[in-house]
């Protein structure tokens, strides 16, 4: 298939690279561009470890193509640190015992992460729906719900 | 006020690196030239594998090698108990998930391209199903079983007849459990890296069980086992789940580079996953139960039978706990449990979170309900009438008189959170007035016993290696795999509080085989109390090296030398520890140790099947509190309650968060799991997460409560015993309680999932009886 040159922008970054159209966003991201922070659980939009942010809108890259990307700005968990809801997310989720395989937990960020910069006042019920698309075998939700809450809590602070 | 580490909820030493999407996982590995590898899976579950064609595929774009099972040098099967698994099938396959070839290509496209071109020729034998339909068949799928059966454990205590002859009351009926995933996030992925300068190969990725790995790679691939390094990458989970399946996967992978002479990666697709990997075992039980009037038990009979599926894998010791720890921690004079495993022709079963407990835990503490149905008494009353306690002798004849028997403040602790009394009085009530949403709530209990138990006799051991530097900072290389449990972190508080130091001086660096003294597999519940014993022996000897030295700098006996909270002191001396490892290397001393910890054998007798079991037990309730509406026959959980004597938490903080998850998972295997097995093709239906369903966020109740009963265990070097499985063993049996007692009929449901088909059925069944 032929090329394109897909030009978006990663985590404040402008990045430009040849690849192909259907190419899914997940491997332009952990294959093109080595950024493996974002992982794969399913490949079909069950499980949420995929998840990045595409225009503001959480996604499962799993089922984004590179033409998609294009034009587009987009943050991943690579990107967090440099946020502060990222950040803050971050220290919660460790700080609350959010993490066990930390598998899911990059997805779990950035669907926190869109939740909270539309609504830094969440509810729990808002949390639960947040992240209803993404799937921990670990922690039994709770502490990620604790730490997403927590988080809201400290940024309105 | 002392401070030790223990007991302290310190922060996950791998926390910081899995919040940013530093950890590298297995399938995050990247090196220079390397393959990418896809299996081609078995046409047919049980069939003669006459030839496979792979012509087509070796000269298929970018593939840089075909291999099939007659390229193997070595050993063509592996197990680390019985030796019948192909990584590489070469004369018969034996279930759906059978590898018979493997296609590695410059990318993964084209080596999921290629594998589509590998044909193969085959001779179809009878597909063996069921355990049903194995017992009848004169097919044998192991020549070795020609019954198909490979595994039993006979327990037996007092006389069952004269136990059921003094019996008021009985009970009896059948008991089904179904497949279960382990669903760990990540699917397996192992990358396998040929030396340039001789025969060895290093393995990264997710190896749940490293030196298990190492050994089976080492003798099917023939290479001495200490050129094969194995190096586990951050695993995304576990359960039990990527023991054999990664070794398949290194053994496939280091083929491919032995033979090319590149690295190369295997990463297994969700589908692949669930097709190839082992399963929690199915079993059916056939349970009796007798009591008195008041309601002491007086006999319990259970004939339970597991299906081992396509590999022996787990299932012999699997069948151990089911028939060892099935039958609870109750007083009872008269057992007779009988387990046994048949094989199939359908995906293999082995190690999952439980072990065989959680599905026989299901099965007896409905059964309990049912009795305690026919005697007039609630739940807790006939389990407070029978529960063991201090002193007491155990179901298969273990006298409990060396740590606490905590079950009963252990069930009570999880009644009261539930308030499991008042509602179960109120449910009962309400749920006759003609609703349509009833509540129930449901409450069961388990002794879980650590470690590997009598199974293991003599060989059960753990070591770790321990080394002073002269900074005073401590290396410790342990070959105890972290699994998102905690483990590491959790290993460093004991390597801290047995040496005197303080946590920051403890740097657990990863696994490497090549490093970290051979220590068996973290699995078994046996971490907490086998590496701590290790890590404890480790540490007394470093610090008996030390003292050395410092009586040779003071010219002063250390006699009573004391390493606590940084410090040791001794005669009038009283030095930091920082100060006291310098000296130690100014003097050419060297304070490094390697522990070792064997499980003291224990004495049981397998003839007759009993005695002492396990070496120490962990005990456990889960309460739970549903509703079910009987119009739709969804099960809506509204709460859980996980209460456990671990003995001693490490660290609180995880060990709730293992509560959390474990209740979630016994969720799961209670409600929704099914992997749609086909009884007659052996074909799972359910391959990845769009059909096999998990707990999410929105089913599991956001009010579920762990609690920690702990009382300290002398048999355990630090007090603590192991949490990780225990903490979903008497979930499943818990919710169908609670689930039975919204219906208004203990033992109504007796199969799990109880999924929203097999309720409504049930509901139906009940409601056709009144009309
Ligand atoms: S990998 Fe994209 S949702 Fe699972
Ligand atoms: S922490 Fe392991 S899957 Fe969520």
């Amino acid at each position: 298939m032929k090329q394109i040159t897909l030009r978006f922008m990663l985590n404040g970054k402008n990045m430009e690279l040849e690849t192909a159209p259907n190419k899914r966003m997940l491997d332009v991201l952990r294959g093109d561009l080595g950024q493996t922070g974002t992982k794969e659980g399913c490949a079909v939009g069950e499980c949420g470890a995929c998840t990045v942010i595409l225009n503001g809108e959480p996604v499962a890259s799993c089922l984004v193509t590179a033409a998609q990307m294009q034009g587009g700005t987009v943050l991943t968990i690579e990107g967090m640190s440099e946020t502060l809801i990222g950040r803050v997310l971050q220290d919660c989720f460790v700080e609350g015992d959010a993490v066990q395989c930390g598998f899911c937990t990059p997805g779990f960020i950035m669907s926190a992460y869109a939740l909270l910069l539309k609504d830094p006042h969440p509810t729990r019920e808002e949390i639960r729906e947040a992240v209803a698309g993404n799937i921990c075998r670990c922690t039994g939700y709770i502490p990620i719900v604790n730490a997403i809450e927590q988080a809201g809590i400290k940024l309105r602070a | 006020m002392e401070t030790l580490p223990i007991g302290k909820s310190l922060e996950r030493i791998d926390a910081r690196a899995k919040v940013t999407g530093r950890a590298e996982y297995g399938a995050d590995v990247r090196l220079p030239d390397m393959l990418y590898c896809k299996g081609v899976y078995a046409a047919h579950p049980h069939a003669k594998l006459l030839a496979v064609h792979t012509d087509e595929a070796k000269r298929a774009e970018g593939v840089a090698c075909v291999v099939t099972g007659a390229d193997i040098p070595g050993e063509k099967m592996f197990g680390e108990l019985y030796v019948d698994q192909y990584a590489l099938v070469c004369d018969k396959t034996r279930f759906f998930g059978d590898v018979i070839a493997v296609v590695a290509a410059q990318t993964q496209e084209q080596a999921d391209a290629a594998a589509d071109l590998v044909t193969a020729e085959y001779e179809e034998l009878p597909v063996l199903a069921t355990p049903q339909m194995a017992l009848a068949s004169d097919i044998a799928i192991n020549a070795d079983y020609p019954n198909n059966i490979c595994g039993n454990v006979h327990v037996r205590k007092g006389d069952i007849v004269a136990g059921f002859q003094a019996a008021d009351v009985t009970v009896s009926g059948t008991y089904r459990t179904g497949f279960v995933e382990h669903a760990y996030i990540e699917p397996e992925s192992v990358t396998a890296i040929p030396d340039r300068m001789r025969r060895e190969l290093t393995v990264l990725g997710c190896a749940q069980a490293p030196y298990n790995l190492r050994l089976t790679v080492a003798r099917m691939l023939n290479i001495p086992i200490a050129q094969v390094i194995v190096k586990p990458s951050v695993i995304g989970g576990s359960f039990g789940g990527k023991i054999e399946s990664a070794e398949s996967l290194a053994v496939r992978a280091g083929l491919v580079a032995l033979i090319t002479g590149r690295p190369a990666q295997y990463t297994l697709t969700r589908e692949d996953s669930i097709r190839e990997s082992y399963k929690r075992h199915p079993i059916d039980f056939d349970i009796r139960l007798g009591a008195k009037r008041d309601g002491t038990l007086c006999a319990m009979q259970v004939e339970a039978i597991g299906d081992a599926g396509a590999y022996i894998n787990m299932s012999p010791p699997v069948m151990y706990k089911t028939a060892t720890l099935g039958p609870g921690p109750y007083l009872i004079s008269n057992v007779d449990y009988n387990a046994t495993s048949v094989m199939t022709n359908t995906v293999h079963t082995g190690s999952m979170r439980g072990f065989g407990t959680p599905q026989a835990i299901f099965a007896l503490e409905n059964a309990m309900d049912e009795l305690a149905e026919k005697l007039h008494l609630t739940p807790t009353e006939l389990r407070r009438k029978n529960l063991l306690q201090n002193g007491d002798v155990s179901p298969c004849g273990h006298l409990l008189d060396f740590h606490e028997v905590s079950i009963r403040s252990v069930m009570e602790k999880a009644a009261a959170e539930l308030e499991f009394d008042d509602k179960y009085a109120r449910y009962t009530a309400e749920n006759k007035d003609g609703r349509r949403i009833r509540r129930g709530v449901g409450i069961a209990v388990s002794m879980r016993g650590a470690s590997i138990g009598a199974d293991g006799n003599g060989f059960d051991v753990a070591r770790a290696y321990i080394e002073v530097l002269d900074d005073g900072s401590v290396n410790v290389d342990l070959g105890l795999t972290e699994l998102g449990q905690g483990l590491r972190t959790c290993q460093s508080q004991m390597v801290a509080e047995g040496l005197g130091v303080s946590f920051e001086r403890i740097c657990l660096g990863n696994t490497d085989t090549s490093r970290a003294p051979a220590t068996g597999a973290c699995i078994a519940s046996r971490s907490t109390l086998l590496g701590g014993g290790a890590l404890k022996d480790a540490s007394i000897k470093v610090q008996a090296i030390m003292a050395r030295a410092l009586a040779r700098q003071f010219g002063k006996s250390t006699d009573g030398i004391v390493f606590r909270e940084d410090r040791v002191k001794f005669a009038d001396i009283d030095i930091s520890f920082g100060e006291a490892a310098k000296i130690c290397y100014d003097l050419c001393e060297t304070p490094i140790a390697v522990g070792t910890y064997v499980v003291p054998r224990l004495n049981w007798n397998e003839e007759k099947g009993f005695g002492e079991p396990f070496y120490t037990y962990t005990y456990s309730c889960h309460a739970a509190e549903v509703a079910v509406d009987l119009d739709t026959g969804s099960v809506d959980v509204l709460k859980m309650v996980g209460c456990h004597d671990m003995g001693r938490a490490i660290n609180p903080a995880m060990a709730k968060g293992q509560i959390y998850g474990g209740l979630a998972m016994a969720q799961g295997m209670a409600l929704i799991e099914d992997l749609g097995h086909s009884a007659k093709t052996s074909a799972l239906k359910n391959l990845n997460f769009e059909d096999y369903l998990i707990p999410t966020v929105l089913d599991v109740p956001d009010c579920n409560v762990p609690i920690l009963d702990e009382h300290h265990d002398p048999r355990s070097a630090f007090g603590g015993r192991s949490l990780g499985e225990p903490a979903t063993e008497p979930g499943a049996g818990a919710l169908l309680c609670a689930v039975n007692h919204a219906l208004g009929h203990a033992g109504l449901i007796r199969e799990l999932p109880a999924d929203l088909d097999r309720v409504f059925a049930a509901i139906r069944s009940m409601e056709g009886e009144k009309s």
